[in-house]
């Protein structure tokens, strides 16, 4: 009986993922623990990796295949004793499980000749047919994977003219980042000239630059982007935002600071807590005090949580990324710095495993470092709030009669109405103030 | 019948005014289109269609007398010039009838008169028994070209032929003097030299079907001179009296001559039919006669646009075509290439015997550019099809930029050519490269094999040559 390769789900949002490249070829041996195909999902490159022995028999979605749903059948394992139309049989099988009405030609005893193969990309997504397909196929002795890295994936098919293929290859050009205006998006002679064009425009001394003409040029998106551009809309446009804009006092965080990094320094430790790690540390605790903020939005329903799991929120060349200190509220501060210090490195590389930044149930997002007073984060899905921490700044305050010189630290949460109501949130603020003010009460 | 409300309409049913009005019915628009004559405009009734069932038959004609040649004995041959012509009007007029079934099964209504456009909403129509005034969301000038006139030639010497009138001749002409050597005239000369006219060409600049390439144009002048046309290149005309017959006064830079003929005709190009249109009603702007349009027919006024010979070069029943459905599709909201662009896709065919076809640039215009190229050639006496035919002159030429193996342009002449320079028209637009083309099978025996062939010697891979 021969064995179904389905498009792994890497995380529990991802519906569809793209085939990268498939390292095996049609009627090469597979042992178990081979890699056997590279899958991009929207974040990130993963190997697929054999725990069936056998021959690769169908490879039902080429080399770039985009948007293939998650657990439809990309390719098929022949083990001993399968024949060639046992193959057949089992890939007809399934797609007409899965209402695709792909042509296989019963005639034809070439089997590869009947294979889906460049004709069916784009079809469109089958999402709404997965829960039809054969529970047979669906066994769990699939969807293996094994996350290795490898974002840059240079073997992606791009669709592009034998002419602009050759332009790109004599000029240098990576055409995987050219956008196609040819039929269905193909990659033809024009668009590499204007890619030379505004190249060549942009390098022109000022003097020849001619004001009047603004070069323009159209950018792909990358997964990446795509993906925070679906999320943020949706986000956006479906959540009921409120925001609650506060103030607390930094002076004494500041003074706890220089003390516990002169004794971490004194003590030959190299680490060094950051202000932000103290503040992942008050808003974990704030949320623990604060059960009904420390949970997701389900729908019809709430999921709360016993430990709060804090997203954070890194800024990378490549696009924001959100790891998770996981049960933020027991690690000590100094856990939570080094974990933080590794995710910050992972991410800029690209590198960060998929269980890393999906989960959590709230945010923080700070911009303190770019001089930025306060400002008003977008919730990330299906969390209850973020909070958005602006700079600190020194700035009179009036304590007791007499103006005195402070640090302060401006910050906005926004909250999803749809979870809780303002004073609740209030609540949380009222916590995470308590902690800023008492540091000390963060060891408790 | 006509309705006074419609999405579009269209002035001009020739092969750009009546496929655009097809494919805006299939996009489900409301289209009117006027005629004032024939369906089918130039290309159908007096241009393409009759000329190429004229020089089908002096084709036959020619194998006929050539039959000797391929073992067959015809003892005595003769035409009917009446029968020619007629075949030739029967086979324009079927087609006119097809276009008339298309509308129908389209939905396309059509309304016969003169129509003028009386502003960016309106075109005002008129026909024998009265007016009609109709509203429209967008018009699309599709009237097409005229024939030039000579300024020296007097309006009131009615016997001068143009194209219409040589199409449909009572007589052969003993002498036969052609002004202009482009496509035109040069079939028209075929056609009058192989049923027995003494044909002479004139043409003004220093060599024949002077948009082709110098090879071609060679080749081509060698082929007909050995079949008794007589070209006079450099060489102006610019005297045309009649007496008895026709004296027509030339000059180069040496000489003035006079030559007699019993019939002129006079082909040197066309001029777009811009007159009586209503164009001062509109912001539109000419020039030459000629309609300006930007990108997708556009013209300097919201709503009108203009495809075909009206809106400018080439004049070439498919480029007006294609201009026609782009445009319509632009109306529609569809995404189209803008029609400008694919303008060096266009390919133009001569129809002589042998025919001449063509696509892309010429290598002179290649050298102007600068362009690094490599050219290939294969002569079709090289070829077993061509020579199983009796057709072994000609050749096929290929130019390619050197480095990026882009194909420049392709010239070809010989038999059948027009059928076979659809293969570049395909390549050049799908970007392939002289490597695909060398990897490509081409079947034999047949003469689509000297592409192959020409395509390899540019690249010094040439098997039969």
């Amino acid at each position: 009986m021969p064995i179904a390769l389905f498009m792994p789900a890497l995380s529990p949002t991802m519906t569809e993922g793209n085939v990268g490249k498939w390292l095996k070829s049609i009627g090469d041996k597979i042992i178990s623990g081979d890699i056997i195909a590279e899958v991009e999902t929207d974040k990130a490159t993963m190997e697929v990796e054999a725990i069936d022995e056998g021959n690769l028999a169908a490879i039902i979605y080429p080399d770039g295949t985009e948007n293939v749903a998650v657990n439809d059948m990309i390719g098929v394992i022949a083990i001993e004793g399968d024949t060639d139309e046992d193959i057949k049989n089992f890939i007809k099988k399934h797609n007409k499980n899965n209402g695709i009405n792909k042509e296989v030609d019963d005639k034809n005893d070439d089997i590869e000749a009947p294979l889906p193969k460049e004709l069916e990309r784009n079809k469109p997504a089958l999402n709404n047919e997965v829960a039809d397909v054969d529970p047979e196929l669906n066994a769990e002795k699939n969807i293996p994977v094994k996350n290795t890295f490898n974002i840059n994936n240079e073997n992606t098919k791009i669709f592009i003219s034998p002419l602009a293929k050759r332009i790109a290859k004599l000029k240098n050009i990576d055409a995987s980042k050219i956008i196609g205006t040819g039929p269905k998006g193909r990659i033809v002679k024009k668009d590499l000239e204007e890619h030379i064009n505004i190249n060549t425009v942009a390098k022109q001394s000022p003097q020849i630059f001619n004001e009047k003409i603004n070069y323009k040029q159209e950018v792909k998106l990358s997964s990446i982007r795509k993906t925070i551009a679906n999320r943020l809309q949706e986000a956006k446009s479906t959540i009921p935002h409120f925001y609650l804009r506060g103030k607390v006092e930094m002076d004494k965080l500041f003074e706890e600071r220089i003390k516990i990094n002169s004794f971490l320094s004194e003590t030959g430790n190299s680490l060094k807590i950051s202000l932000n790690d103290f503040f992942i540390k008050a808003i974990a605790l704030s949320l623990k005090n604060v059960p009904e903020m420390n949970c997701i939005w389900n729908n019809n329903s709430l999921i709360k949580f016993n430990n709060a799991d804090v997203s954070v929120a890194v800024a990378t060349e490549e696009g924001l990324y959100t790891p998770i200190i996981h049960s933020a509220c027991i690690k000590s501060i100094s856990t939570i710095s080094l974990e933080m210090k590794d995710y910050v490195i992972r991410a800029k590389q690209g590198k960060l495993l998929p269980e890393e930044y999906t989960g959590g149930s709230f945010s923080i997002s700070n911009l303190g470092m770019f001089d930025i007073i306060d400002f008003s984060a977008i919730i990330n899905p299906p969390q209850s709030g973020i909070i958005a921490l602006g700079g600190i700044i020194e700035e009179p305050l009036v304590k007791n009669g007499e103006i005195k010189i402070m640090k302060t630290l401006s910050y906005t949460l926004s909250v999803d109405h749809r979870i809780v109501d303002g004073a609740t949130a209030a609540n949380l603020l009222k916590y995470f103030n308590f902690y800023i003010n008492n540091p000390s009460s963060m060891v408790l | 019948m006509i309705n006074n409300s419609y999405d579009i309409v269209i002035i001009g049913s020739g092969p750009g005014g009546y496929v655009a009005a097809i494919r805006a019915a299939q996009l489900n628009k409301k289209v009117l289109v006027v005629e004032k004559s024939e369906l089918g405009g130039i290309c159908l009734n007096w241009g393409c269609i009759p000329t190429k069932a004229l020089l089908r038959t002096s084709e036959i004609y020619s194998y006929i007398k050539e039959a000797k040649q391929f073992g067959i004995e015809v003892s005595k041959h003769n035409y009917s010039l009446k029968n020619i012509v007629n075949r030739s009007r029967e086979v324009s007029k079927k087609l006119s009838n097809g276009i008339q079934y298309l509308f129908k099964k389209n939905k396309v209504s059509l309304q016969k008169g003169r129509a003028y456009v009386e502003d960016n909403n309106t075109v005002i129509i008129e026909t024998n028994a009265n007016k009609i005034k109709v509203k429209t969301k967008n018009i699309i000038i599709a009237t097409g070209a005229k024939a030039k006139k000579l300024p020296f030639v007097d309006k009131n010497l009615s016997e001068i032929w143009s194209y219409k009138e040589a199409m449909i001749p009572n007589a052969i002409p003993k002498s036969l003097g052609r002004i202009g050597s482009g496509a035109i005239g040069i079939e028209f000369a075929c056609f009058y030299n192989e049923l027995g006219s003494e044909v002479k060409v004139f043409e003004a600049q220093e060599c024949i079907v002077p948009n082709e390439d110098k090879d071609i144009s060679v080749e081509l002048e060698k082929i007909l001179t050995n079949k008794n046309i007589i070209f006079y290149k450099k060489t102006k005309v610019v005297g045309l009296k009649k007496e008895q017959s026709f004296e027509l006064t030339t000059t180069n830079t040496e000489v003035t001559l006079k030559h007699k003929f019993e019939k002129v005709l006079i082909a040197v190009g066309v001029e777009g039919n811009i007159e009586n249109i209503g164009l001062e009603n509109t912001n539109i702007k000419s020039k030459n006669n000629q309609i300006i349009t930007y990108e997708h027919g556009m013209t300097d006024d919201k709503n009108i646009f203009a495809i075909g010979d009206v809106a400018g070069t080439p004049w070439l029943a498919h480029k007006a075509s294609h201009e026609g459905i782009n445009c319509v599709e632009y109306i529609a909201g569809l995404h189209t290439e803008a029609a400008k662009d694919v303008k060096i896709f266009i390919p133009s065919c001569i129809y002589s015997s042998p025919q001449v076809a063509s696509i892309g640039i010429t290598e002179q215009e290649a050298i102007f550019r600068k362009k690094n190229i490599k050219v290939g050639k294969f002569p079709l006496s090289a070829n077993g099809k061509a020579l199983a035919l009796n057709e072994p002159n000609g050749f096929v030429k290929t130019i390619f930029d050197s480095k990026t193996g882009e194909i420049l342009g392709a010239h070809m002449i010989g038999a059948e050519v027009t059928e076979l320079i659809n293969t570049f028209s395909l390549a050049m637009k799908l970007e392939a490269t002289e490597e695909d083309l060398i990897n490509t099978i081409f079947p034999h025996p047949t003469l689509s094999e000297s592409i192959h062939e020409s395509v390899l010697s540019a690249f010094d891979k040439g098997i039969h040559s």
